[in-house]
């Protein structure tokens, strides 16, 4: 059994490279700023009751400055002071609100929400005048991005919590048919073609500061989410080896229908050159009563990436040298097979298989401390561990919770080392732009899926979904 | 202590820099002395409190006369110089004289970027300042020796600004830019463990055709099942520790001989001896098998010890040795002798007679064949059960997320060394059982350590506090 550290990847920001978003942003600016063809101005439409509007006007007006970290922080790169965004700093593109892109909901309106008893009906309702609200803006108002606040008196009786505990691949398992708020209004707001965030009213109260976090990170994760949904945007891009022939990452995953009835359903993501993940939804899975497993038959895996990589050749036109598939379950032969075929027949030269899962081993340091994230550990040339959370010499910390969680690398069939496969997956890490601190737990080909599938269990087989990430999130 | 290594790495940054101004301006390179006029600055401004000092050739004029860096507020004025000499320090203080800056300034201090010189002829000074400065060469000459002396009453926070504004300015570029802030340094390297004990088996496994009344010419689907079934059909017991594939009964107790506790279900004529590396090596079923075979072989070596296997959780759990006990500890020596709570059933302050909570601590094992070494993985957890059978509690998830997050590295390597003892220690106890000789057992031998991991010093990190919510997503921010 062997160890290694694998250095942390750097990211491609418009004027240098950097390992930390934040800092890269700040200091390079945003990727494409490279690009002439980019926006220089966002639109961000806004709804809510009078009082949530006017705090989130407030909000975007503190988000065009400066932010300063807190006072006494001691982990000055993991709590960076805020840009700001504006076209003279590392956005390089105008925040722009205003009345006229404003939406309020009404007092009366609300206190109608809040009178229904029936839970069911209260989140339908809900969910029916934030609808009204978007559709205005969306068909009659220039908006790129909406956002939608939630007063607190809302929040509490249509959000649902979340599972409580440590980040999995694995879907929650409710008990009863879901209707969530959040991801029932994204899926109907969906044909729409504007990208929602959804926020609620006490992360802009700045009076409210309790179980919140510092202004400046809640502004580098709120604009960098609502930079990349405004349009196609890419604030930062994985640094490439260009001396390698061009690959894509592809992410298979499934999941349940709202009443975990029905069959699981296949999902793909495929990755551009520019680390743009393009969503699709394949075909319901039969699911064997003595596997817990969900396998695609060949027929389904060799439709599947033949899609995906058909998105990919419409994006780029052109078909990658390589192509490696990350899935959260095993590999069955079946699955092996349609996926070769298919790559086989866009002539595709190496298909990589690797089996990325939680796992059960860990590896202690003799003190408080875990071990650093790029720690990777080969039990053989097939079986690897690979540390993606853990203590971070650049923020000089371990930036988590809980004991962090390895994860399993079980590579099936690859042209590549384990140690490149090992470093692209750490790579991808990095690519969810929905977050900007750097250590995620997954990779992107994976780690979005489950929230792309709670949002695409709402869609009918009728609905077609949007490719892009940015609706999803 | 970290502030102890803050000063220490204050001193070699400055040291450095000394040296790196002396061989500069030996090389006629007298660009440096302006480069080190922010730096100085910015030292000053930390470990001197001078909060408005500035850089007069930046913010007046080039070339400022007599000094370089100046505190209105305080009334302090600086020049910067790599010239030690007492003509220097004489020409300075001639210059602020003559441009009338001693009205402006009540001291007037000189730091010398290499090394002063031992001593200033007083005289000389006193007939250049006259009446209008009060110049002390012992207190307002200066160089790194004497920053590095202010720096060990500076406070933390002071300090390590000064350490970062040095270490830009030795790297180049901004804190938090430099390669040297991505990764860690690879030397010099550290070892880890993994969860992973050595596990040792029987050097022989038996394979066996099972009777043909067992599943009674039917297509069983799960083969290990129906066997249980049929011994309880029958009234008759068997061990735990088998398995069943194909038809066939595959177990470490000696099939070949006549008093074997499976005799009544296989075979006789059937049995094969096997060395395990012989059946697991054959295919990955062989092997899950073979995997399978070590679990039921665990459960049933833990049962006797009172740790009992949830299968839907996945876990072994620790049961009181009685179901009337409320506690159980175990003692077991790690650096020192220490006990541990393994079982506790705590009950209501208002209603004496009810539970409250029931906690276990658990583990769950995997196995895993490294270099044909057979290695269980043994993970810490925690279990909150209710009622007289043990049922996971939904009520569990709210304590156990709260435990979990109090955990650091530490606790859980802690949890992970108690269990190997135990597991250890119950060989020895079980060499001198009654049914040791009969029954074939799994043993233990060490964990699995690993070189070559990047040197963490948690000296100069901050300790590891609880946190009080998760910020790394956006939970908090949007609604999920």
């Amino acid at each position: 059994m062997r160890l290694e550290h694998l250095p942390e990847p750097r990211l491609l920001f418009a004027d240098g490279t950097h390992i930390c978003p934040r800092r890269g942003i700040a200091e390079y600016g945003v990727f494409d700023l490279t690009q002439e063809t980019r926006r220089d101005a966002v639109l961000v439409g806004g709804i809510g009751t009078a009082n949530c509007i006017e705090l989130l006007s407030k909000w975007i007006e503190r988000c065009r400055g400066v932010i300063d970290a807190p006072a006494d922080v001691k982990q000055e790169n993991l709590r960076l002071p805020f840009c700001g965004f504006s076209a003279a700093t590392g956005f390089g593109a105008d925040i722009k609100f205003s009345s006229d892109l404003s939406r309020t909901l009404k007092n009366s309106e609300l206190k109608e929400i809040l009178a229904i008893k029936n839970r069911t009906e209260r989140v339908q309702m809900a969910i029916s005048y934030y609808y009204k609200h978007i559709k205005f803006l969306a068909q009659n108002r220039h908006v790129d991005v909406i956002v939608c606040v939630i007063p607190e008196p809302l929040f509490k009786v249509i959000a649902t919590d979340e599972r409580p505990g440590e980040e999995t691949l694995e879907a929650d398992e409710p008990r009863h048919e879901e209707l969530n708020f959040r991801r029932a209004l994204k899926a109907k707001s969906m044909p729409l073609g504007k990208p929602l965030q959804l926020v609620r009213q006490v992360s802009l109260d700045k009076t409210k500061t309790a179980g919140q976090q510092d202004d400046a990170t809640k502004a580098w994760n709120f604009c960098t989410a609502l930079y990349y949904k405004s349009g196609p945007t890419i604030p930062w891009k994985l640094e490439q080896d260009s001396s390698r022939a061009s690959s894509c990452a592809v992410g298979i995953s499934f999941y349940r229908s709202r009443d975990r009835q029905t069959l699981n359903t296949s999902l793909a993501q495929i990755f551009d050159e520019l680390g743009n993940g393009l969503i699709l939804r394949g075909t319901p899975v039969e699911f064997d009563k003595n596997d817990r497993v969900p396998h695609l038959s060949a027929q389904q895996a060799h439709d599947l990436l033949t899609a995906a990589l058909n998105e990919y050749r419409v994006a780029l036109r052109t078909f990658p040298a390589r192509v490696v598939i990350h899935k959260s379950s095993n590999f069955n032969e079946e699955e092996i097979d349609g996926l070769e075929t298919a790559a086989r027949k866009m002539n595709i030269d190496a298909v990589d298989f690797v089996t990325i899962m939680d796992s059960k081993f860990r590896l202690f340091r003799d003190g408080n401390y875990p071990p650093y994230r790029g720690t990777f550990a080969s039990f053989d040339d097939h079986r690897h561990l690979l540390y993606t959370r853990g203590s971070v010499w650049y923020y000089q910390t371990y930036p988590g919770l809980y004991i962090p969680q390895p994860i399993e690398l079980r590579i099936v069939q690859s042209e590549e080392s384990p140690a490149f496969i090992a470093k692209e997956i750490l790579g991808l890490t990095k690519m969810n732009w929905n977050n900007t601190q750097f250590d995620g737990k997954y990779p992107v080909t994976l780690g979005c899926s489950r929230k792309v599938g709670e949002i695409m269990k709402y869609l009918t087989e009728a609905d077609t979904p949007q490719i892009r990430y940015s609706y999803y999130m | 202590m970290k502030h102890a290594e803050l000063i220490n790495q204050f001193r070699e940054e400055l040291s450095a820099l000394s040296r790196e101004v002396e061989l500069s301006v030996a090389m006629s390179h007298f660009d440096i002395n302006k480069i080190c006029e922010d730096v100085v600055c910015g030292i000053f401004k930390e470990l001197y409190g001078l909060a408005a000092l500035r850089n007069l050739n930046e913010e007046e004029r080039q070339n400022f006369p007599g000094i370089d860096l100046a505190d209105d507020d305080a009334r302090v004025a600086i020049q910067v110089t790599s010239d030690k000499s007492l003509d220097k320090i004489k020409d300075g203080l001639q210059k602020i004289i003559k441009h009338g800056l001693h009205e402006k300034y009540d001291r007037v201090i000189f730091y010398v970027l290499t090394r002063k010189q031992g001593s200033y002829s007083a005289d000389s000074l006193r007939k250049v300042c006259g009446e209008n400065i009060a110049f002390n060469a012992s207190l307002d000459v200066l160089d790194f020796t004497d920053l590095a002396t202010k720096s060990a009453t500076a406070s933390p926070q002071s300090l390590r600004k000064a350490v970062d504004i040095l270490g830009s300015y030795m790297r180049g570029c901004g804190v938090g830019l430099a390669v040297q802030d991505f990764d860690p340094p690879s030397e010099p390297p550290e070892t880890l463990t993994a969860n992973l004990l050595e596990l040792y088996f029987p050097q022989t496994l038996y394979i066996a055709e099972l009777l043909p009344e067992v599943f009674d010419g039917k297509k069983v689907r799960n083969q290990r099942k129906a066997v249980g079934g049929y011994v309880r059909n029958i009234e008759r017991s068997v061990p735990s520790d088998y398995e069943v594939s194909g038809g066939r009964l595959i177990t470490f107790h000696n099939l070949e001989e006549r008093d074997n506790p499976f005799a009544f279900l296989v075979d006789e004529g059937t049995v094969e001896p096997f060395s395990p590396s012989d059946f697991y090596n054959i295919d990955a079923d062989h092997e899950r098998i073979f995997k399978s075979l070590l679990r039921f072989g665990l459960q049933q070596k833990l049962y006797k010890h009172r740790v009992l296997w949830k299968h839907k959780e996945g876990l072994f759990i620790f049961l009181p040795i009685r179901d009337s006990d409320d506690l159980r500890t175990e003692t077991w020596i790690g650096q020192k002798k220490a006990s541990r709570t393994v079982f506790h059933r705590k009950y209501k302050d208002r209603e004496p007679d009810k539970v409250l909570s029931t906690r276990h601590f658990a583990f769950s094992a995997g196995f895993l064949v490294v270099d044909d070494q057979w290695y269980v993985s043994i993970t810490p957890d925690w279990f909150f059960s209710y009622g007289d059978d043990y049922r996971r509690s939904a009520f569990g998830d709210v304590p156990l997320s709260g435990l979990k997050r109090m955990e650091k590295n530490r606790s859980v390597f802690d949890q992970f060394r108690f269990l190997c003892s135990w597991l250890n220690d119950l060989d020895s106890e079980d060499l001198f059982s009654l049914d040791a000789a009969t029954t074939p057992m799994l043993t233990f031998g060490s964990v699995l350590e690993l070189g070559g991991a990047p040197h963490l010093n948690e000296e100069f990190w901050e300790p590891l506090v609880v946190a009080d919510d998760d910020d790394s997503d956006q939970g908090r921010l949007g609604l999920r």
